[in-house]
C-alpha cells in the first residue's frame, strides 16, 4: 500500500470519529425527556338508551374463557360484562367505538355502525397482559427435583414451587396448614385427624383429594427413600376417613411444632396414575420418578424446563387454589460463583440473587439505581469447633482442658469480627439458638459473650498451670490423660446407656500417659469457608499475646471430613485439632442439639461433645410435648454447651441478598430467609 | 506407512487406554474423602442412611470387586451413575457437556490456532522490526495472562453487552433457529475470545521460532533467487515445513483443552466439561471421573495417532515399518 493511500485512509478514519463524537455529545448533552402530567378526565353524562343493541363477549384471546367484570364503553354508553362474560348496550343509531377494558388485560377497541334499529353482535378477544418473567440466580447445581432423592436446599425451594404439602411455613416461620384445613390432636399425640382442603388440584385437572395424600404417604413408607427416612419415620401409619380427610398416625409422641416441621418436607409429588398400583410400586420406582419429565405438579407454579446445570423454567399455575402467581414465568438461574452472579444481576439478566450475597458487594449493588440489598437474620452460625474427643490416639488431651477453651473465648473480639469480616452484616449472639424468628423463644437470653479481654486469658492459664517454659512464645503444661476407648456393638456402632454416657471398655484397657503439651493447634477451615479464615487472622494477635498459637490451614472438604470422620466409622477417626466453620440450624433447635449429641459420634458431630446430661436432655426435648417445658429443656441446653464449650459462637451472619427494585415490587422479606422464599414468588409483580 | 505399523499402534492405543483407565481408577479411590458424606448432608441424616446410600452406590463391595465391575461395565459401553446427578447415567451428563464445552472449544481453538499462525508468520517474515517486537508483546502479554483474569476483566467492561452467564438466556423460547444462534453468540462471545487471545500466544511462538529456522534453508534462497513473491514463498515453502511441529503442539492441546476449560467455564457459568470435572473432584463422583479419564484419555491417545499418521502424509521422508 502506498503512503499516499494510508494518510487518505487515516485522514477518513479520523473524520468518521470526530462525527461520532460530536453526534454522541450532543445525544448525551440533551435534557431526559419530562413526562407531561395526564390531564384529569372530565366525566361525561351517560346518554339516554336508543332502540339499537350492540352485544357480545368478551374473552380471554389465548384460553377463550370469559372475562367476567370486564368494562365496555361505546361513545359514553357504559355496561359491565357478567359472569358468562357477555356484555349488552341499548343504543342509539349511530358509529361507534367499542372499548372493553379490565385489568390485567390489554384494551381493545372496535368501530360498530349501528345504522339500524337492530341487535349488533360484537365479540371482543382481549389479550392479558404480560406478567413479566422473574428471574432468580444462585450457585448450587440441583441435582434431582424428586424430593425423595433431592439434596439441594435450592432444589427443595424448586420443588416447594411445584408441589404441596400438609403443613408449609409462614411467614414468620412457624409451621400452618397448607393441604390441611383442619386438625384434631389426641390428647397422646399419636393421632392426628386432618380435614384436607377441597379445592386443591393436580396440573392435568384431576383433583388431589385423600386418596391422592394416602397412595403418596404409603408408597414413601413402603419405600422409605434415604433422603426421606428422617422426615418419614416417625409416621406408623395412614389411612382415609373421608374423601377429604386423612388419619396419621404416629409411632411415638413427638411435639406437635416438630411434626407439623417435618411433614412441611413431606411433598404429595407421586400418583397411582404414573407409578402403579402401590403393591407394585417399588424403591428404584421413586428415586426414578422425574417430575420434570411427567410435569405433573399442583402447587402454584408448574414445570416448563429444565436445563440441565444452566436453568430451571417454571410457570404459573393458572388454575391454582390460592389464585395464579403474579409473574408469568419464575425461572432459576445457575451461575458458577457469587461475583458473576451479582454481576448479571447488575447486568439486568437477573431479578435477585438466592443466595447470602458476598459483603464486600453489597456497596456495589447499593450504589446502582435500581437495584436493592435485603438484609435479615439468618439461621446460620460461624463457630469454632474443639475436638473433644478421648477415646483414641488422636486424643487432644490440651484442648479437653476447660480453661484453655476459656482463653479462646476471652481472646475473641466478635464486636472486631463483625464489622471488619462481615462488615457489620452479622448478628452477635454467642449462643447455638439464633434469635430470630420463631427460634427466639427456644433463644436462652441470659447468656452473654465473654468479653473481649486478653488479660483474663492470661490469668486463667497461668492460674491452671501454663506458662511458656521454652520461651518460644506458646504455653505449656505437663499433662497426665487416658485413652478410654469405646466398646462397640456387634455392628461396630456406638452403644449409649440408659444414663447418657458413651459405653468404654474396661477400665483395665483404658490407657494413662503423662506428655508436655504446648498450646499450639492446627485450625483447619473448609475451602469454601474464606471468611471463617478472616475470623482466625483478627482472633490470631489476641491468642498469641495470651500464648496460644495457632496455624491456620484451608483445606479441602472431603479431605477434612475424611480427618475428622474418618474413612472407617462409626466412632469417627477425630484426628484434628479446631475446625472453623458453620452451620445452618434448619427449622428446629432440634437438629443443632442432634449435632452436639453423643448419637451423632460417627454421624454429624463435629466436635465429638459427649456430656451425658446434654445427651439425656435431648432424648427429653424430641419427645417433650408441652412446649413451655420443651422450650425450658432448650434453653439449659443452650447453658450448658455455654459453659462446656465444646463451640464457642463467633456470629450469625446475616441473611444478605441483591434484587431489582426498579421492575419488580411485593418482594416479602421473612425472617431467617430472607425474601427468596415461596411467598416472594407467588406475590413478587411487574411494577406498572 | 505399513499396515502392521497401524495395526501395532492401533494395539498399544488400546493397551494404553486400558492402563489408563486402571491406574485412575486407584488413583481416585485413594483420594481422602467419602462421597456420600460430602454429598448427603443434612439434618436427619443418621449413619444408617449412609450406610444405604453406600450401598447404592456400590461403595459397599471391595474395591478388587468395584474394579471388575468398572472394567466390564465399561467395555459393554455402561459408564454407570453419577453420584452427583443420581439418577442420570455419566454417558447423559458428559454428553451434553461435552457438547456444551466443543461450542466455546472449537471456535476458540480454530480461532487462536489461526491468529496464532497468521500473527507468527507475518512476525517472522517481519523479524527485526517494529512490526515483529508488536506481535511479540501482544502474544506473549496474552498469553502470560491468568484465564480467569482476562475472563473478569471482560465481565467488567463489556458484562452489559454480551452475556456473562450460561449458554443462552435462561427462560427466554427462541422464535427461531436464527434468534437461538443469536443469543448463544452473545453468551459465548466472551469466554471464546478470552480463551482465543490467551491461547494464541503459543501458536505464535512455535510458528515464529519454525519458520525463522525454515527461512534460513537454502531452498527458501532458491526459492527467493527465483523472484517469487513474499506471499508464493511463505504459502509453499515456507509455512508447510513449519507445520510439522504446529500439528503435534495442536494435538497436545486438544486433550488439554477440554479439561483445561475449567477456569474459563467458572468465570463465566459454561455449564461444559471443565466445570463438571472440577465438581466432580470436590464431590469424589467417582462414575464422573472415571468416565471423563476416558473420554480425556481416548481423545489423547487418538489425537496423538492421528498425527503419527498425519506426519507421514504431511513429510514424505517419514516412513514407518
Amino acid at each position: 500500500m502506498s503512503p499516499t493511500s494510508t494518510k487518505v485512509i487515516a485522514a477518513v478514519i479520523a473524520v468518521v470519529i470526530i462525527i461520532a463524537a460530536i453526534i454522541g455529545i450532543y445525544y448525551i448533552s440533551m435534557p431526559p425527556p419530562t413526562p407531561t402530567p395526564t390531564p384529569t378526565p372530565t366525566p361525561t353524562p351517560t346518554p339516554p338508551p336508543g332502540p339499537a343493541t350492540i352485544t357480545g363477549k368478551v374473552t380471554d384471546v389465548k384460553t377463550g374463557a370469559a372475562v367476567s367484570g370486564a368494562t365496555v364503553t361505546a361513545n359514553g354508553y357504559r355496561a359491565t360484562t357478567g359472569p358468562d362474560g357477555v356484555y349488552s348496550l341499548s343504543v342509539k343509531v349511530g358509529k361507534y367505538t367499542l372499548t372493553a377494558t379490565i385489568e390485567g388485560y390489554k384494551t381493545e377497541t372496535a368501530s360498530v355502525d349501528a345504522s339500524g334499529e337492530k341487535t349488533y353482535t360484537v365479540p371482543v378477544s382481549l389479550m392479558p397482559v404480560p406478567r413479566g418473567t422473574f428471574r432468580v440466580g444462585w450457585t448450587t447445581e440441583i441435582n434431582s427435583l424428586n424430593p425423595s432423592t433431592c439434596w439441594s436446599t435450592e432444589g427443595v425451594l424448586v420443588i416447594d414451587a411445584m408441589f404441596d404439602t400438609l403443613y408449609t411455613m409462614s411467614r414468620e416461620f412457624e409451621a400452618i396448614p397448607d393441604l390441611v384445613k383442619s386438625e384434631k390432636i389426641s390428647a397422646d399425640f399419636l393421632t392426628w385427624d386432618l380435614e384436607l382442603v377441597q379445592d386443591a388440584m393436580w396440573s392435568d385437572g384431576a383433583k388431589l383429594d385423600a386418596d391422592s395424600v394416602i397412595y403418596n404417604f404409603e408408597v414413601l413408607l413402603k419405600t422409605m427413600p434415604p433422603m426421606m427416612t428422617g422426615y418419614l419415620e416417625f409416621i406408623d401409619s395412614i389411612e382415609k376417613t373421608g374423601d377429604y380427610s386423612i388419619r396419621i398416625n404416629m409411632k411415638y409422641a413427638m411435639p406437635a411444632s416438630l411434626v407439623k416441621i417435618l411433614l412441611a418436607e413431606d411433598f404429595v409429588f407421586l400418583r397411582e396414575k404414573e407409578l402403579g398400583p402401590l403393591d407394585k410400586v417399588e424403591l428404584d420406582d421413586v428415586t426414578n420418578y422425574a417430575p420434570e419429565e411427567t410435569k405433573i405438579t399442583n402447587g402454584a407454579f408448574k414445570m416448563i424446563e429444565w436445563k440441565k446445570g444452566e436453568y430451571i423454567s417454571l410457570g404459573a399455575n393458572e388454575n391454582y387454589r390460592k389464585g395464579s402467581p403474579n409473574i408469568e414465568k419464575l425461572v432459576f438461574i445457575r451461575y458458577a460463583n457469587e461475583e458473576a452472579m451479582v454481576e448479571a444481576l447488575l447486568a439486568g439478566e437477573l431479578d435477585m440473587t438466592y443466595e447470602r450475597i458476598p459483603v464486600t458487594m453489597v456497596k456495589l449493588i447499593q450504589s446502582k439505581i435500581g437495584f436493592g440489598v435485603a438484609v435479615q437474620k439468618s439461621h446460620w452460625l460461624n463457630n469454632i469447633i474443639f475436638n473433644m474427643h478421648d477415646w483414641n490416639e488422636y486424643i487432644r488431651p490440651a484442648l479437653l482442658q476447660p480453661e484453655v477453651r476459656k482463653a479462646f473465648a476471652y481472646c475473641m473480639d466478635y464486636e472486631k469480627i463483625i464489622d471488619l469480616v462481615w462488615l457489620g452484616y452479622a448478628e452477635a449472639n454467642p449462643s447455638i439458638i439464633c434469635n430470630a424468628g420463631r427460634f427466639a423463644k427456644y433463644h436462652n437470653k441470659e447468656l452473654e459473650y465473654f468479653p473481649f479481654n486478653v488479660t483474663k486469658a492470661k490469668e486463667i492459664l497461668k492460674e491452671n498451670g501454663w506458662v511458656d517454659t521454652n520461651g518460644n512464645g506458646w504455653r505449656d503444661k505437663e499433662l497426665t490423660y487416658t485413652i478410654k476407648p469405646l466398646a462397640l456393638d456387634e455392628e461396630g456402632n456406638i452403644q449409649i446407656d440408659d444414663e447418657g454416657r458413651l459405653v468404654r471398655v474396661p477400665e483395665d484397657q483404658w490407657i494413662t500417659k503423662t506428655e508436655r503439651f504446648e498450646l499450639d493447634f492446627e485450625v483447619w477451615i473448609e475451602t469454601s469457608y474464606a471468611m471463617e479464615l478472616k475470623c482466625f487472622e483478627v482472633m490470631k494477635p489476641s491468642l498469641n499475646e495470651a500464648g496460644i498459637n495457632i496455624r491456620v490451614q484451608l483445606l479441602e472438604g472431603s479431605t477434612l471430613y475424611d480427618r475428622i470422620w474418618g474413612p472407617d466409622p462409626p466412632y469417627a477417626l477425630s484426628d484434628y485439632d479446631i475446625i472453623g466453620w458453620g452451620w445452618d440450624i434448619e427449622e428446629d433447635p432440634t437438629y443443632i442439639m442432634d449435632w452436639l449429641s453423643a448419637y451423632q459420634i460417627g454421624g454429624w458431630s463435629d466436635s465429638c461433645y459427649h456430656e451425658p446430661e446434654f445427651n439425656l436432655l435431648h432424648l427429653a426435648e424430641k419427645r417433650e410435648i408441652d412446649e413451655d417445658k420443651r422450650i425450658e429443656i432448650i434453653k439449659e441446653m443452650q447453658a450448658m454447651v455455654y459453659r462446656d464449650l465444646p463451640y464457642i459462637i463467633m456470629c450469625w451472619p446475616d441473611q444478605v441478598q441483591g434484587y431489582n427494585i426498579e421492575k419488580f415490587e411485593g418482594y416479602v422479606n421473612m425472617p431467617l430467609k430472607g425474601i427468596a422464599n415461596e411467598y416472594t414468588f407467588e406475590e413478587v409483580r411487574l411494577i406498572g | 506407512m505399513g499396515r502392521t505399523y497401524i495395526l501395532k499402534r492401533t494395539v498399544e492405543t488400546f493397551v494404553t487406554l486400558f492402563l489408563v483407565l486402571s491406574f485412575s481408577f486407584f488413583l481416585f479411590h485413594i483420594l481422602p474423602g467419602d462421597p456420600v458424606r460430602t454429598l448427603v448432608r443434612g439434618p436427619n441424616i443418621t449413619r444408617e442412611i449412609m450406610d444405604k446410600y453406600m450401598v447404592l452406590f456400590g461403595l459397599d463391595k471391595p474395591l478388587h470387586v468395584q474394579f471388575y465391575k468398572y472394567i466390564t461395565e465399561t467395555f459393554k459401553g455402561n459408564l454407570g451413575v453419577s453420584f452427583m446427578f443420581t439418577p442420570r447415567t455419566v454417558s447423559e451428563i458428559l454428553l451434553s457437556r461435552l457438547y456444551n464445552t466443543l461450542i466455546l472449544l472449537v471456535p476458540a481453538t480454530i480461532g487462536s490456532i489461526l491468529l496464532g499462525m497468521l500473527l507468527g508468520v507475518i512476525s517472522s517474515w517481519k523479524r527485526g522490526t517494529k512490526t515483529d517486537l508488536t506481535l511479540q508483546i501482544f502474544s506473549i502479554l496474552f498469553w502470560s495472562m491468568p484465564t480467569f483474569w482476562l475472563g473478569m476483566i471482560f465481565i467488567v467492561f463489556f458484562g452489559r453487552t454480551f452475556s456473562t452467564g450460561g449458554m443462552v438466556t435462561a427462560g427466554l423460547v427462541h422464535p427461531d433457529f436464527l434468534s437461538y444462534l443469536n443469543d448463544l453468540f452473545r453468551h459465548m462471545f466472551l469466554p471464546s475470545l478470552t480463551l482465543m487471545l490467551i491461547m494464541h500466544g503459543q501458536y505464535f511462538l512455535v510458528m515464529r521460532s519454525q519458520l525463522t529456522d525454515v527461512s534460513t534453508e537454502n531452498f527458501m534462497l532458491t526459492a527467493k533467487a527465483k523472484g517469487l513473491t513474499s506471499y508464493r514463498i511463505l504459502r509453499h515453502h515456507g509455512v508447510p515445513n513449519a507445520m510439522l511441529p504446529m500439528i503435534t503442539l495442536i494435538s497436545l492441546n486438544l486433550a488439554f483443552l477440554v479439561a483445561g476449560f475449567i477456569t474459563i467455564e467458572t468465570v463465566f457459568s459454561w455449564p461444559g466439561l471443565g466445570e463438571l470435572i472440577y465438581k466432580a473432584i470436590l464431590f469424589r463422583d467417582y462414575p464422573i471421573l472415571q468416565g471423563t479419564m476416558l473420554l480425556l484419555a481416548g481423545v489423547m491417545l487418538g489425537t496423538s495417532f492421528i498425527a503419527d499418521i498425519l506426519y507421514a502424509y504431511l513429510d514424505p521422508r517419514i516412513r514407518y515399518g
